[in-house]
């Protein structure tokens, strides 16, 4: 499928912008380094552009292709054990960026860190140990982070999404397709910082993909930071293995998850206005 | 697959966007300053554009050693003026932003949040009201006033002016020093009155009034938060309303003392006012005490109470101090 190979390209430009980043980043002093990179060195606002559309590309095109598979009803053409590992390509593509978010080291990020850290915390029995993992302990420097991000997440999503495509690297005309694209959207569209400091009684706004479940925080227990996401995941995941109305229940729970989310990022987004 | 025309679109989308990020990367880098980036240890790009003299504050809040956003906020990360000045603050030490300008972690905090609120409350605009040097008419403007701890009478008296100043009995607030004969002879009694000896021998307001009392000391009061009285320069002493330095614990006048350079022997004597705040700059001298005046250091003789029939009135209790000696007040025959 093109939305698939596409996909792929665009995590390949990610990957791509994101080796070409990595030396102008600095974990003990990210926001500074990134402040440099954007205002000191010469189009370096572009490539973290690149960077950042490549990659929301890619949760897009993984979001969309997911839909797709599931509209087709071709998700059976996979080994049950090959869905289940595509279906997590979607939690792996929002750590994967979570992360990058969280190396901003700006009030959002800082905000964002601490959420995530409070909602790990509520994962039973391992959870402390699971935050400590994925996002150092409390006062360390992004270092863990960045880890996950560039290491851990990125490589599961390569795996996976080869995997899923049944080839290691993208094709040459989607990875083309993919650079100009963002290449494109990157010198249209300038991605902003955050401030250093959070503003006194302005509401911070996490990642624009995670603002559904930040909405969702404002009234739910800290615990449907997981729960939530986990019972879109088990709904699209036990799709492939039911039939008829069973399946249809399913993908309708799907749906009103994907609208729901859609209604508390929209309300977040007028509150934050 | 992907057809010739949409990779033909996508490399004219491009195009489009390879230009608009040269546009922006020369934006950028015309918009770079040329100072240096650093101030007081850390990353300070707000210097690399304010380079001028007249833009340093100097003194203990100078540009080299506290940069710009230690008080003014903003991004001093930024290299471009919008982020650069998002969320600053032009009035650092203004209520709405103290706890994050001169009472940050690491400057002036004395005392917890909440105390330190309600301790500037009622000054004004906060910090800036007493120790940022105002414009006045005739001076050389300047981008940036000076702060500092040595509060001059202008700026007291932007708010206690007469007539709604709090000393007239003592005529103090004469905008001229002096009375006016020429005044209206419905003008404030402080503005026709003549000014009293403390006003000719040149003090300040703060020469006697003390930083708790102006600042407060972190306790809400329901009454009149003024430490200072007569008796505590001028005797009799009340009791308990002296003792020596070494059991004074304010760290504020131990820091005025500091930054002036100035110390004090642990068995020197000192005189308190009505909370316990030490009068720093009266000390004992060999006939008697002597002021110094905050401003300019010089040390004044002061006049003790005599030890007469006229101030001795313990039969009735003696009035207070201003009975007699208020500008305003009738003449007392002599006994």
């Amino acid at each position: 499928m093109i939305l698939g190979r596409l996909t792929f390209g665009l995590l390949a430009i990610a990957v791509l912008s994101g080796l070409a980043l990595a030396p102008f980043w600095s974990a003990a002093r990210p926001l500074e380094s990134l402040e440099a990179l954007i205002g000191a060195t010469p189009l370096g606002f572009w490539l973290r552009g690149v960077h950042a559309f490549s990659a929301w590309g890619f949760l897009l095109g993984t979001v969309a292709h997911l839909a797709e598979v599931l509209a087709k009803r071709t998700e059976r053409r996979l080994r049950p054990i090959v869905w289940w590992r595509s279906v997590a390509l979607l939690p792996i593509a929002v750590l994967g960026l979570l992360g990058g978010f969280l190396m901003r080291g700006d009030a959002e990020a800082q905000a964002a860190l601490a959420v995530f850290r409070e909602v790990s915390a509520t994962v039973p029995i391992a959870g402390r140990a699971l935050g400590a993992l994925l996002l150092g302990v409390p006062g360390s420097d992004l270092a863990p982070v960045a880890l996950h991000h560039a290491g851990t997440f990125t490589l599961l999503a390569w795996l996976l999404t080869a995997e899923h495509g049944g080839t290691p690297f993208p094709d040459l005309r989607a990875t083309v397709l993919a650079a100009l694209g963002s290449f494109a959207a990157a010198g249209l569209f300038p991605v902003p910082l955050g401030p250093p400091v959070a503003p006194d009684g302005d509401l911070l706004l996490g990642p624009w993909y995670l603002l559904g479940l930040q909405g969702a925080l404002l009234d739910l227990p800290v615990a449907a930071g997981w729960l939530l996401p986990l019972a879109l995941l088990l709904a699209v995941g036990l799709a492939r293995h039911v039939d008829g109305r069973a399946r249809a229940a399913l993908l309708a729970l799907a749906a009103a998850w994907g609208a729901g989310y859609l209604a508390l990022t929209l309300r977040l987004l007028l509150a934050g206005r | 697959m992907f057809r010739a025309q949409a990779l033909l679109l996508a490399l004219l989308l491009a195009l489009a966007g390879l230009l608009g990020a040269l546009g922006r990367e020369r934006q950028r880098a015309a918009a770079v300053g040329r100072g240096p980036d650093r101030a007081g240890g850390k990353v300070e790009r707000c210097v690399t554009c304010h380079v001028r003299p007249e833009e340093d504050p100097g003194g203990a809040h100078a540009r080299a050693a506290v940069g710009c956003s230690s008080c003014h906020l903003g991004n001093p990360l930024a290299f471009d003026k919008t982020r650069a000045h998002a969320g600053m603050e032009p009035e650092p030490g203004a209520h709405r932003s103290v706890t994050r300008t001169c009472g940050r972690s690491g400057c002036h905090v004395r005392n917890v949040l909440g105390e330190r609120e309600r301790a500037i409350h009622g000054n004004g605009d906060g910090c800036v009201a007493c120790h940022v040097a105002r414009r006045l008419p005739g001076s050389v403007p300047r981008p940036h006033p000076g702060v500092d701890a040595r509060v001059t009478d202008d700026r007291c008296l932007a708010c206690h002016a007469p007539p709604a100043g709090t000393h007239g009995e003592l005529a103090e607030t004469s905008p001229a020093g002096s009375g006016s004969a020429s005044a209206p002879a419905d003008a404030p009694s402080a503005c026709r009155a003549g000014a009293d000896g403390h006003r000719f021998a040149g003090l300040s307001c703060i020469d006697c009034h003390l930083h708790a009392e102006l600042m407060g000391d972190g306790a809400a009061k329901e009454t009149s938060r003024v430490e200072i009285t007569c008796e505590a320069c001028h005797g009799p002493v009340r009791e308990g309303g002296e003792t020596t330095w070494s059991e004074i614990r304010d760290p504020v006048s131990r820091d005025l003392l500091r930054q002036r350079g100035e110390s004090r022997e642990p068995s020197e004597r000192v005189r308190l006012g009505r909370r316990g705040t030490p009068l720093w700059n009266l000390r004992p001298s060999d006939d008697g005490w002597t002021t110094t005046r905050k401003g300019h250091g010089v040390a004044l003789a002061t006049p003790s109470t005599p030890v007469d029939a006229r101030h001795d009135l313990r039969d009735g209790g003696r009035p207070a101090c201003v009975s007699c000696h208020a500008v305003r007040a009738p003449v007392i025959p002599a006994l």
